[in-house]
């Protein structure tokens, strides 16, 4: 709430229609050497939505991230980010990686973690504060003290959130964030999404290649085809907010979407297989 | 029989006794103090073998003295100043040594680790360098600056200064992609990625290297000396053993291999303070 009124209405003086598209990508491809990962992936994202970028394994779903990023350079194509061509990491676009243990260092408490990249962003006197209202937020109230090694995994992987969400990012890239924790983890830690991205009214562009997570977190889920990857749909999910996980789960809406997605993430992996 | 059941009970008596936290703890301080017993003993074990087998003969005539003997010259040799003079002759070229290894490999490790070609035209070099004995080079070391300290400098050098090298080649190249990847995306810049990412990451390998190193700097030092002449506790050893002093060149070896083993504590010491968020260190508690 108090971060709301930091965030500059952009867009006023654009074309109506693409006034609120934050991230898009325009026939965007990357090839290693011969093989074709991305074969020209198109797709808009607007400001203050939840896109699930969901696509079987191999399709190519951390390099696209990566090319979102500005971390990796596509062979063609681009993204624009906020009205410019992305060439290297945006300043306003934070990356949640999906192995905690080894992108929060061992030999920093998570107060120092969460405060690295605020350094060259905001100055000494309003960190704290800050800091202190990201760990409140991710449930780590108390917690800045430790180092990530004296957690447990869902707690690293709240830290690593908080980190994003300290930097204030516009957009927050998260990459399978959840694969590596328990089921019961996970559960936590997605409606822990859902309430960050409401109180901090970020943009969040969830990779994953969990269908249910998909369905569950997005407001919409773009579905990704194998390698090589083009999106194969861009699906709008018409589930109320807020979402619950077991009021939402049982939607009949919910059973026909995430079928819907499951038949394509399907036909996708045959189609790869008979190539 | 009896022993083994002992010792594989001993753990799970330990595991089952304690609490699940102080349990690690407590069998670690446990474990220490065992260690050292067991390493004092062993050594008072050696002592005694030594003794019993000089007194009684077993060894050739005039070769080796008893170990009673060895140890009181040993202490009478700490009341010398000639004894002090020799060693800090050779810790001090040791030291110099070690500092110049860090300036030369430093740059050199980031330059291999980080350039590819670089990389990639002078590993054949270096595989050769590697193996060359140190000894080998004292005459031209000898030809280039005579025996003194500035041949002794150049050995250990060109002897000691792999093991860092080659840790810290390593090291730059652990450097984990996924914390690289955050430095980048958070646009680290260049300060705060080689302060809080580069020099952490290779904190360890380098502290392996440098203790290494450091054993090797000693060894190079006392052979070069004996060889080459330059002073030191090696030419003390060299001048006891021509005078037939026997007792006071084996406690001269002894000063040696104690000197050797104080340098390795040090690094190990520091190890400790500095790497404490380190796997092989740190005490794992979750929360």
């Amino acid at each position: 709430m108090r971060m709301t009124e930091t965030y500059p209405q952009t867009g006023t003086g654009s074309a109506p229609g693409s006034a609120d598209v934050v991230l898009e990508l325009q026939a965007l491809q990357k090839s290693y050497g011969a093989a074709k990962i991305l074969a020209g992936v198109d797709f808009q994202i607007r400001r203050g939505e939840f896109v699930c970028v969901v696509g079987p394994s191999g399709s190519g779903k951390t390099t696209l991230l990566k090319c979102m990023a500005g971390l990796l350079e596509p062979s063609g194509g681009q993204t624009v980010f906020e009205g410019a061509p992305v060439t290297e990491p945006p300043a306003k676009l934070a990356v949640v990686f999906q192995d905690y243990s080894r992108s929060l260092l061992p030999w920093m408490t998570v107060w120092a973690n969460v405060e690295l990249p605020m350094r060259n962003k905001f100055g000494k006197a309003e960190r704290p504060a800050r800091i202190e209202s990201v760990l409140e937020a991710v449930g780590l109230a108390g917690k800045g003290s430790l180092y990530p090694w004296q957690m447990s995994g869902g707690m690293q992987q709240r830290a690593a959130i908080a980190r994003g969400l300290a930097y204030q990012p516009d957009v927050l890239l998260m990459d399978e964030p959840f694969a590596a924790v328990d089921a019961q983890t996970r559960i936590e830690l997605e409606d822990l999404v859902l309430r960050v991205r409401a109180e901090f009214d970020t943009t969040v562009v969830f990779v994953t290649h969990d269908i249910d997570e998909a369905v569950y977190l997005g407001d919409r889920v773009i579905v990704l085809s194998g390698a090589p990857t083009t999106v194969s749909r861009n699906l709008a999910v018409d589930l109320p907010a807020p979402r619950n996980q077991v009021r939402t789960k049982s939607l009949p809406e919910y059973a026909r979407l995430r079928a819907e997605v499951f038949e394509l993430i399907q036909s996708a992996k045959s189609h790869a297989t008979i190539r | 029989m009896e022993m083994t059941t002992q010792i594989r009970q001993l753990p799970a008596q330990a595991r089952e006794g304690t609490g699940r936290r102080t349990a690690p703890r407590r069998s670690f301080a446990a474990g220490r103090t065992g260690r050292m017993a067991l390493g004092a003993g062993t050594v008072v074990a050696v002592m005694a073998v030594w003794e019993v087998l000089a007194r009684s003969g077993a060894f050739p005539p005039g070769s080796i003295p008893p170990a009673s003997a060895v140890l009181a010259e040993f202490i009478g040799q700490l009341g010398t100043l000639g004894f002090w003079e020799a060693l800090w002759n050779t810790v001090s070229v040791a030291l110099l040594g070690l500092l110049l290894i860090v300036v030369v490999a430093s740059p050199l490790a980031l330059l291999i680790g980080l350039v590819r070609p670089v990389q990639e035209s002078v590993w054949f070099v270096l595989e050769f360098l590697k193996p060359i004995p140190p000894v080998a080079l004292i005459p031209l070391g000898l030809l280039l600056w005579g025996p003194s300290p500035g041949m002794k400098l150049f050995l250990i050098v060109m002897g000691a200064i792999w093991p860092l090298l080659t840790q810290l080649i390593y090291g730059i190249r652990e450097i984990n992609g996924v914390g690289a990847e955050m430095a980048r995306s958070y646009r680290l810049g260049r300060w705060l990625t080689v302060s809080r990412l580069v020099v952490p990451s290779v904190l360890p390998f380098a502290l392996t290297g440098l203790r290494i190193s450091a054993s090797i700097a000693v060894i190079v030092a006392v052979v070069t000396e004996m060889i080459g002449g330059a002073a030191g506790l090696g030419q003390n050893i060299v001048v006891a053993q021509s005078a037939g002093a026997l007792a006071e060149m084996y406690a001269l070896i002894l000063a040696a291999g104690l000197l050797g083993l104080a340098i390795n504590a040090g690094f190990r010491g520091l190890a400790k303070p500095l790497l404490f968020w380190h796997p092989s260190i740190r005490q794992e508690g979750t929360l």
